[in-house]
């Protein structure tokens, strides 16, 4: 409608008060004669002689003379028989009068909400919300057609400017809300009128206001910090129904928050072992490296910093995650179904998304433990415009190792550190500049007889830019490198192993949001890897071990996609796409060449060819859907169900009960096919208590049609023919994942519980049936328990309780000539360690933030496997000579683990 | 940081009651292998596998037909030893039957129900001659059976020995296994044996490790004090200690089947060991290829080198007192009846030489 036509409605509204007839238009009845006068004039006549009111602009009405006569005529035919011939068409608005618009003006388009927005708006001065609004947000020349108005804006800090990320913006006189992203900002769709608005953060002071909503606007809220009364029982808020209402399926969002408060391994708080606490993340024990995603193998795992990619995100083996919590904006783990604007692995997405630093104070933040200690420093290089934040850690615990009495392990070394740097530059309004880089070191040795030294160094300049409202773009570079060395000290196979990755990436993705119920998401990656397989050297004068080097490998992964966000109508909505990837496995290479192609063995080489550089030697396509759609049941349930196709072109060999930091990133060549997988879910969300309890209930399947396992005794170091190792095979998944969680509260916490298979298919495995894989564990099940009585304390309980892991159990033996018995070992994976189960205790003493404070300190306690159950990490069976056989049970951690950490923050 | 419990590597260890599967039991297990050398010979033992968790003696198939064939079609027929045990000597220079390096060997061998079993060709190599053996001693902090932090003494032994025969250009691959022979006294007491006497006893060393050497993979002609094993310097060092060791030949496939059993025999459990599988022998049943048939049969040629280890300046404890009575529980039964232990005789070996 044009602007005009709304203002005479505005009009039409305002003069109200003194038309106010006493009878509704739709009742009068006309009786009148018009000879040979043009419209207007008829229309004046009208409103003198009736209680009725026109509005029009003079400039639609014809000046042509007509010629009309009624008789008790109803109003409605009177307007008719005037104004169709004019192509004109009206409304009747209310009780206040007859609007008369061009036809091509008024239409379908405007609903009755439309209508009753106004109405809310500018009438009914009786109603006690009409009183001045503390704030008013758009216009009503932005009103939309049907009485809704899209909000949008962002929460920040008052004092740091940074994003509040999670932050409730929350209606509560029509009930509808949101959370804010990662970057604070939000967007909502709600009718105009009047209303009362809420916006909580847990820490900060929360905003009640009377808010006028006339139509489209922004609405940017400045947080402050909350003085906390140490008296006060302060854990309360509007929970929302993001789970319920998100059109993707199989998402776990963690905030920092939430994982700074669980207990942690020797105070070292950790984003994987909070995802360790979802439904379908699991990990066959205490200290391995990485994480399995819904059936997936570790290397399935797609794991993000910023746009970066990350191929270790351990410390200390797989005890800490590399990922420092001080400088997290949020974390996001895709389970299965994966947007289309990721691709490349099969299981699972961890998105972690770094934070910008202050951009007008500058503060430090850190925690001192007996082990470790990290410190985070940020603050504006020039206030309001560029800012930067820098992270540290770094463990010390070698001291603790000269304590214990076991000579292997005084004897043992284990130090880990990283460091991350963030500058960004708003060059204007619209033109963001961020420079990133991360670096970490981890070197272990253990009894002096051998070590693992590994390093990541990682670098990303990422440019933003706003287009217009509805259009933005985000391209990124990254360069990464990840080295590892193996290092064996003693004897006649001393050396030193090395093998690196590394990696050149370009992304830009376009947002586009032509609507408020679509948003198109499309953009192009590419991914040029160079790996560096091995490169063996002797260490010392007794060493056997010959020098050599294998050929470094080149592959180039380029994707481009295309996502849509689309909400259909206010029950169903559907997030779909399609990503399509190309690899290219590049010269120069050296290839062998088998007899049988599908079956390489080491003895049936025919031939080798070498490829120069640059020339592709195998080369693969994947198409990939991707969909997610919800269909809302009712205003605190819905349904979803998703499907995506997923493919995976560089691989982890490593055929130990855990990956090392030492396995070899393997791209996939003219032998090695790249892992392809179907992964479909569907689920049931339902919500209760205004949001606050959120249960899901998910089923999920995989079909994976190309993967491999390995032989027996697979001899995988320095191997230039890698693939008469793999075995080729299919695998599946399947599973359901019920989660319940009480998000506020005093008492609050989640129930997690997966019921899963995960197995596989190989020939010349287990005669080719299927068998377990060695992450396969049918039941896993966490609970986190919160209390918070106050701002000051908070008490946290972790249970976790899984199947144990399968493994394989000797079945048979017999005795060689010089007694030596040797053990037959059962079909792969046929046998289980016990199950494992653990419970993790920490409590938080929090000084009370006082805006007048300038430091706030937190001592936090953790015992973790609080009543020292010494869990089984693997089994493994032994028969000495002369002796009964025996099963024995390794256990990483066999007692309780206190930690006391000190916690500080300047504000 | 219990970073070390940590590490897993060595974590707590624990036994554990886990049920395990039953094997097959109609499984049969053949190794063996031809020597050639000095006195030639082959030996055969066939038994059915045991289930992993039996502790009685393995069924032996007792009326089997064996058969030694080379690659030139020669075939000679073992005799029966013991139960389950067949084999011969090979005379040298034998033109019926030609028993060489440079030769392949395989075993044929018909179950007395009727199954035949072959073994596939296995090729013999000469073996170079050791050059050296020697010990070094070394100190190691270990918790004691009274879990105190204390010192030991270990001793190590390494060998140096060419990586091809002589005359042979080719390295090869290398397999040594080890006895340990010392003196035992036993104590002074004047019943029921009224005269002290002096036990050799020989024990086979580090049974629960393989020690293989792939001399193909090496960069150098000559494997340098190559660490063999690491003994504990205790009581068995007290009066003079023989360590020998037996340096064989291996084909490549017998390599792999001992390499691959070294790998399952002294599992840890560790966080980078690789998962058990199945130890893959050499003999298949042609009328059944499905059939598993587990053991190995390798032709091998062998060197024996000895290394004489002198009582030491540092006092060892003695095993048994010098004085003491049966009637006390605390002392081994060994030490009056040397003879009762398995592997000792009172005769002096002939290589014993102080």
């Amino acid at each position: 409608m044009h602007p005009i036509y709304k203002l005479m409605i505005i009009g039409a509204l305002l003069m109200s008060g003194a038309l106010l007839p006493a009878q509704s238009p739709d009742d009068l009845k006309v009786t009148a004669n018009f000879q040979s006068q043009p419209l207007p004039e008829i229309l004046r006549q009208l409103q003198e002689a009736y209680p009725i009111a026109f509005y029009f602009r003079p400039d639609d009405l014809p000046g042509t003379p007509l010629n009309a006569t009624f008789e008790e005529t109803p109003i409605g035919t009177v307007m008719n028989e005037l104004l169709i011939p004019a192509s004109l068409e009206y409304l009747i608005y209310r009780d206040y009068g007859i609007v008369i618009f061009p036809r091509n003006y008024l239409g379908a388009n405007y609903t009755a909400d439309f209508y009753q927005a106004l109405d809310q708006q500018l009438s009914g001065s009786d109603d006690p919300r009409n009183r001045a609004p503390d704030r008013t947000i758009g216009s009503l020349e932005t009103l939309q057609p049907t009485g809704r108005a899209r909000i949008r804006g962002q929460i920040i800090d008052a004092q740091t400017d940074e994003p509040i990320i999670g932050a409730t913006v929350y209606f509560t006189d029509v009930e509808m809300g949101t959370a804010t992203d990662v970057d604070g900002n939000f967007q909502l769709d709600i009718p105009s009128g009047r209303h009362n608005l809420s916006i909580e953060y847990v820490g900060y002071q929360e905003i009640i206001e009377s808010v006028a909503v006339l139509g489209d606007g922004t609405l940017n809220i400045r947080l402050e910090k909350e003085a906390v009364n140490l008296e006060e029982v302060l854990v309360k808020a509007e929970a929302l129904d993001v789970n319920v209402e998100s059109a993707q399926i199989g998402v776990e969002q963690l905030d920092v928050k939430s994982i700074n408060k669980l207990p942690s391994f020797l105070g070292e708080v950790d984003v994987v072992k909070s995802l360790l606490l979802q439904p379908g993340v699991s990990t066959i024990g205490e200290g391995a490296i990485g994480f399995n995603v819904r059936g997936g193998e570790v290397d399935q795992n797609l794991i993000m910093q910023d746009d970066g990619m990350l191929f270790s995100s351990s410390h200390a083996l797989g005890f800490f995650s590399s990922f420092n919590t001080e400088l997290i904006s949020f974390v996001t783990l895709y389970k299965g179904n994966l947007p289309a604007q990721f691709g490349g692995r099969l299981a699972s997405v961890l998105n972690v998304e770094m934070r910008d630093g202050s951009y007008r104070d500058y503060r430090v933040k850190g925690g001192v433990g007996l082990v470790s200690t990290k410190v985070s420093f940020e603050g504006p290089v020039v206030k309001d415009k560029s800012s930067f934040i820098t992270g540290f850690r770094s463990s010390y615990s070698d001291w603790v190792l000269k304590l214990v009495k076991l000579p292997e392990i005084r004897r043992s070394s284990a130090k880990f550190y990283d460091f991350n740097f963030r500058y960004t530059h708003r060059l204007d309004d619209k033109n963001t500049l961020s420079f990133a880089g991360y670096s970490s070191h981890d070197r272990f040795t253990y009894n002096e007889l051998f070590g693992f030294d590994y390093n990541t160094l990682m670098g990303q300049i990422i440019y933003k830019k706003i287009f217009s409202d509805d259009l933005f773009s985000k391209l990124s570079f990254t360069a990464s490198r990840y080295e590892s060395t193996q290092l064996d000290l003693d004897g006649a196979d001393a050396s030193e192993l090395d093998n690196n990755i590394t990696y050149y990436k370009i992304r830009e993705q376009l947002t586009y949001t032509p609507s408020r119920e679509l948003q198109w998401d499309a953009g192009i990656s590419s991914i040029l890897y160079q790996v560096d397989p091995g490169e063996i050297s002797p260490l010392g004068n007794l060493s056997q071990v010959i020098p050599g080097k294998l050929e470094q490998q080149q592959g180039l992964e380029t994707a481009a996609f295309l996502n849509a966000n689309w909400t259909l109508s206010p029950a169903f909505s559907l997030s779909g796409g399609l990503r399509f990837a190309a690899y290219q496995f590049l010269g120069p290479q050296t290839v062998f060449e088998y007899a049988d192609p599908e079956r390489p063995t080491g003895e049936n080489v025919v031939n080798t060819t070498d490829y120069k550089s640059g020339k592709i030697i195998a080369a693969y396509t994947s198409l990939e859907p991707r969909l997610s759609m919800r269909y809302r049941l009712g205003p605190d349930m819905s349904i979803k169900a998703g499907y995506s196709r997923t493919s995976q072109f560089i691989n982890l060999i490593a055929n130990t009960n855990t990956p090392t930091p030492n396995s070899l990133w393997q791209l996939s060549t003219d032998y090695i096919r790249p892992l392809r997988s179907h992964n479909f879910s569907i689920g049931y969300f339902r919500n209760f208590d205004n949001n606050n309890w959120e249960t899901s209930l998910e089923t999920y399947g995989r079909l994976i049609d190309d993967l491999f396992d390995y032989r027996d005794f697979a001899d995988l170091t320095m191997n230039d023919q890698l693939e008469t190792e793999l075995l080729p095979g299919i695998g599946r998944a399947y599973g359901m994942e019920l989660s319940i969680r009480k998000r506020e509260g005093i008492v609050n916490g989640s129930l997690s519980y997966t019921l899963s298979r995960t197995e596989r298919q190989i020939e010349g495995i287990n005669e080719g049936n299927w068998y377990p894989s060695n992450f396969d564990k049918p039941h896993d099940m966490s609970l986190v328990f919160n209390y918070q009585p106050n701002q000051r304390y908070t008490l946290t309980f972790n249970f976790i309780y899984g199947t144990g892991r399968p493994t394989t159990a000797p079945i048979g033996s017999y005795v060689e000539v010089n007694d030596l018995i040797i053990p037959i070992y059962s079909d792969r994976n046929q046998l289980r360690v016990p199950d494992y189960h653990r419970l993790d205790l920490a409590f938080t003493m929090g000084q009370s933030h006082k805006v007048t404070k300038k430091i706030k300190t937190s001592w936090t306690i953790s015992l973790y496997n609080l009543y020292g159950r010494a869990n089984a990490f693997s089994v493994f069976f032994t028969q000495r000579p002369f002796n009964t056989p025996r099963a024995n049970k390794l256990s990483v951690l066999g007692n309780v683990f206190p930690a006391l950490t000190f916690n500080f923050e300047t504000i | 940081m219990v970073l070390l419990g940590v590490l897993g590597l060595w974590g707590c260890l624990s036994e554990i009651s886990l049920e395990v599967p039953e094997t097959n039991s109609d499984s049969i297990a053949i190794r063996g292998k031809v020597l050639y050398g000095d006195t030639s010979f082959v030996r055969v033992e066939i038994t059915k596998v045991s289930d992993f968790t039996a502790s009685d003696i393995p069924e032996a198939i007792i009326g089997a037909t064996v058969e030694l064939m080379n690659d030139n079609g020669q075939r000679i027929q073992l005799y029966t030893l013991d139960n389950g045990v067949y084999g011969r000597g090979l005379p040298a220079s034998d033109p019926g039957f030609l028993l060489e390096p440079g030769r392949s060997y395989r075993l044929l061998v018909l179950s007395p129900n009727g199954k035949q079993y072959i073994s596939r060709e296995e090729p013999l190599h000469a073996v170079p001659q050791a050059t050296g053996l020697r010990q070094d001693t070394i100190q190691r902090e270990i918790i004691n059976d009274a879990n105190n932090l204390v010192e030991q003494d270990y001793l190590r032994f390494l060998v140096t020995t060419p990586l091809s025969a002589e005359g042979n250009a080719e390295r090869v691959r290398l397999k040594w296994n080890f006895t340990g022979t010392y003196r035992f006294m036993e104590s002074n007491v004047s019943s029921p044996y009224p005269n002290t006497r002096t036990c050799y006893f020989t024990d086979v060393l580090d049974l629960e490790h393989v020690v293989v050497y792939n001399g193909r993979e090496s960069g150098q002609d000559v494997l340098t004090d190559f660490f063999l094993l690491e003994e504990e310097l205790n009581y068995r060092f007290t009066d003079g200690f023989y360590l020998t060791a037996v340096q064989e030949s291996l084909g490549e496939g017998a390599f792999k089947y001992w390499e691959s059993a070294s790998r399952v025999v002294n599992l840890t459990g560790n966080f980078f060991e690789a998962p058990p599988g199945k130890v893959r022998g050499n003999f298949y049943n042609p009328e059944d290829p499905d059939e598993e048939v587990f053991g190995y049969f390798y032709a091998t040629q062998q060197d024996t080198v000895r290394l004489y280890v002198p009582p030491g300046d540092k006092p060892v404890r003695q095993f048994c007192p010098l004085e003491a009575s049966p009637a006390d529980d605390s002392v081994s039964p060994v030490c009056f009846d040397c003879q009762s232990r398995r592997g000792s005789t009172l005769e002096k070996p002939d290589f014993w030489v102080e």
